[in-house]
């Protein structure tokens, strides 16, 4: 036991002394999640400050009092478009779809005419196509008017226009908080995990191999297995402090949310702090032990770098099973680490109970991955010596 | 005291295989072919051979960091099997690569096998401050090994191998990368360990430099192809060579045996052949 202390000692004060990457880890841990969140939220504010606007750009208003009436009925404000919209547009100055009203609107509809009315807007310019929609909306709503007041000129009821409605009905549960981009932050911890302690996983296997200094330290009198355990431990230490960093960077990262509903949205407390680490910390260990296990096998740094990459890659990936089939969830992912991990984190944030008993499978299994790859890194340790 | 019988060791070296398909070949490559020596306590060893002779590999068996194919081997009674420790905790081993962690400090790095041989914080200390004492290293132990001098890596993974006072010392090329000054230093330092008043410890050392044998060597082992060729004192040696340089001595010695097998093994005896590598070697 006194070896093990020594080896996991000396391993943490190892990595902890690489500054470099512990600046690098540290630094993208605190800050991806706050980064994310605040350019997320200023996104989804620009598309409600869209629907929010009520003014509408116009060119040649005079010629369509009636819509202009509408318009202002509808509590919009009208403001009359800049001559160089155009430009001014595709250089992001204007943010808002303009309305182009032809010559003479009022007097070719009084005739029965069929006329057009445009709506100008720069495809890359993403404010104003958000306001594209509100407009038509709107624009819809004076075509039916008309239409209507029309149909009732005749003597037809307008309602023959519309025989049919479409109402939407909302059937999530009330308890169910809504979950939008809130649904990538398990990804981010996943990556977190992976990406803290692969440097290193590296460093304390293929590291020690390349340096030389694997040989002098198998002979000391310890055991294979103990070097694995302390190894392997000082490797999950560092992935679990950076999934701690992460997740208490949620907090402060609640605060430079610039969208109410979001906020709203993304209520996380210490209690779900907790259980983002009861289920996390296991997988942090599963993973580390992986880590080391795969990087013992390479000759170099490089070559353990390029494995370790593979296995991130893969293990980042595995989340986005969930973002392309939305609340499909059969009952084998909870025997899926990762998987299970990023299910019982999404219940989590949409402020679901997870269950016991997801929680013991996902245990077991990642004991099952720390047993495996200790048993293989104690083996291996001495036959890489002697190779 | 180490004891070593009749080591054989065979590695198997495989090749590529023709256009990346079909089995590799492989070839057997007799790296250790009968290698023997006994290293008294209190006496300085000597394995000397030209490289590649099997030196590093034998002392790797002794170590116990290499399964042995047969013989045997006992460090103070204790049979060594590989990968067990026993035999581990009576050695002190400095290996060909220094392995040093740069990102620890001299004394951590010391600190660190100190640990590992289980022994608790205080004997440490007192050990570490002796080591550092016998060897020069005050001024160093504080600083982190990154960008020490060869000869400063050499003195700080000396004393790390020598941290829990073993009673059997074994070190591989250690003279590699050294100038003159550090390669004194170490000599004073191993004259010094032999003596009743260092500890009476039983050194062996690899090495393929004449001067340092003769100088430093209670007994010299010669090493070639594998095997023990010849083994005595430095001077009994020259008389068994009838030389009177040791060098002379050494390279007979050690090409002597490759003549023999070549003339038992063809009849033909080619004596020209045999001549002219001995000419190499003495030339070399």
């Amino acid at each position: 036991m006194r070896e093990i202390l020594a080896i996991y000692w000396k391993e943490i004060s190892d990595a902890m002394r690489d500054r470099r990457t512990l600046m690098m880890v540290l630094a993208s841990s605190l800050l991806l999640v706050p980064v994310l969140l605040f350019v997320f939220s200023t996104v989804m504010s620009q598309v409600e400050s869209q629907a929010v606007d009520r003014t509408v750009m116009a060119v040649n208003m005079k010629d369509a009092p009636g819509l202009e009436n509408y318009i202002l009925r509808q509590g919009y404000q009208i403001k009359q478009a800049p001559a160089d919209y155009e430009e001014k547009s595709r250089n992001k100055e204007l943010t808002k779809p303009v309305l182009l009203i032809p010559e003479g609107f009022e007097n070719s509809l009084a005739q029965v005419k069929r006329v057009e009315l445009e709506i100008a807007y720069d495809t890359s310019n993403r404010q104003a196509e958000m306001g594209l929609g509100p407009l038509r909306r709107l624009l819809n709503g004076y075509v039916q008017e008309r239409g209507g007041l029309d149909l009732m000129m005749r003597g037809i009821s307008p309602d023959l226009l519309q025989t049919i409605t479409v109402k939407e009905r909302h059937i999530s549960r009330p308890d169910e908080r809504k979950v939008t981009i809130t649904g990538m932050l398990p990804m981010v911890l996943i990556m977190a995990i992976v990406m803290g302690g692969m440097f290193a996983a590296i460093d304390s296997t293929a590291g020690e191999r390349e340096r030389g200094s694997l040989e002098p330290l198998m002979m000391n009198p310890v055991s294979g297995l103990q070097l694995a355990v302390g190894k392997t431990a000082a490797v999950a230490s560092v992935s679990v402090l950076i999934v701690i960093l992460t997740v208490s960077s949620f907090f402060p990262a609640q605060s430079v949310i610039a969208n109410e509903a979001l906020r709203a949205e993304f209520q996380f407390g210490v209690k779900d702090a907790l259980a983002f680490l009861v289920v996390l910390l296991p997988l942090a260990a599963a993973l580390s032990s992986l880590q080391v296990a795969l990087s013992l096998t390479c000759k170099t740094f490089k070559e353990a770098n390029v494995r370790n990459q593979l296995l991130s890659l893969t293990v980042s990936f595995l989340p986005l099973f969930f973002i392309l089939n939305p609340g499909k969830e059969p009952a084998w992912l909870g025997w899926v680490p990762v998987m299970a991990q990023t299910q019982m984190m999404n219940q989590v944030l949409k402020g679901e109970l997870v269950s016991l008993n997801s929680i013991a499978i996902a245990l077991l299994v990642c004991t099952g991955i720390v047993i495996a790859s200790l048993s293989f890194v104690s083996k291996k340790m001495r036959q890489v010596v002697m190779e | 005291m180490i004891i070593v019988e009749d080591l054989h060791k065979e590695f198997v070296k495989l090749g590529k295989p023709k256009f990346g398909i079909g089995a590799r070949s492989s070839e057997k490559v007799k790296a250790v072919n009968g290698v023997s020596f006994t290293a008294q306590d209190g006496a300085i060893l000597g394995l000397l051979g030209a490289n590649g002779a099997g030196k590093t590999t034998s002392l790797r068996m002794v170590a116990s960091m290499l399964k042995m194919d047969s013989g045997s081997i006992k460090i103070d009674e204790v049979q060594v099997k590989e990968g067990q420790m026993a035999s581990q905790a009576r050695l002190g081993i400095l290996s060909d690569a220094r392995g040093l962690y740069p990102r620890l400090t001299a004394r951590e790095n010391i600190q660190y096998y100190g640990k590992l041989h289980g022994m608790d914080k205080a004997t440490i200390e007192k050990r570490t401050d002796q080591l550092a004492h016998w060897l020069e290293i005050h001024k160093l132990l504080e600083r982190r090994t990154e960008g020490f001098s060869q000869g400063e890596r050499m003195k700080i993974a000396l004393a790390r191998a020598l941290i829990h006072d073993p009673k059997n010392i074994i070190l591989d090329e250690p003279t590699n990368g050294l100038d003159v000054v550090a390669t004194r230093a170490l000599r004073e330092f191993l004259r010094w360990l032999r003596t009743p008043e260092g500890g009476g410890k039983c050194i062996v050392f690899s090495t393929h430099i004449m001067q340092e044998v003769e100088r430093l060597c209670d007994t010299v082992v010669i090493v070639a192809q594998g095997r023990t060729v010849a083994s005595g004192t430095v001077s009994e040696l020259m008389s068994q060579a009838q030389e009177n340089d040791f060098e002379d001595a050494f390279v007979k010695l050690a090409f002597l045996d490759k003549q023999q097998s070549n003339t038992a093994d063809s009849a033909k005896a080619s004596t020209s052949n045999a001549a002219a590598t001995l000419k190499q070697g003495s030339l070399a």
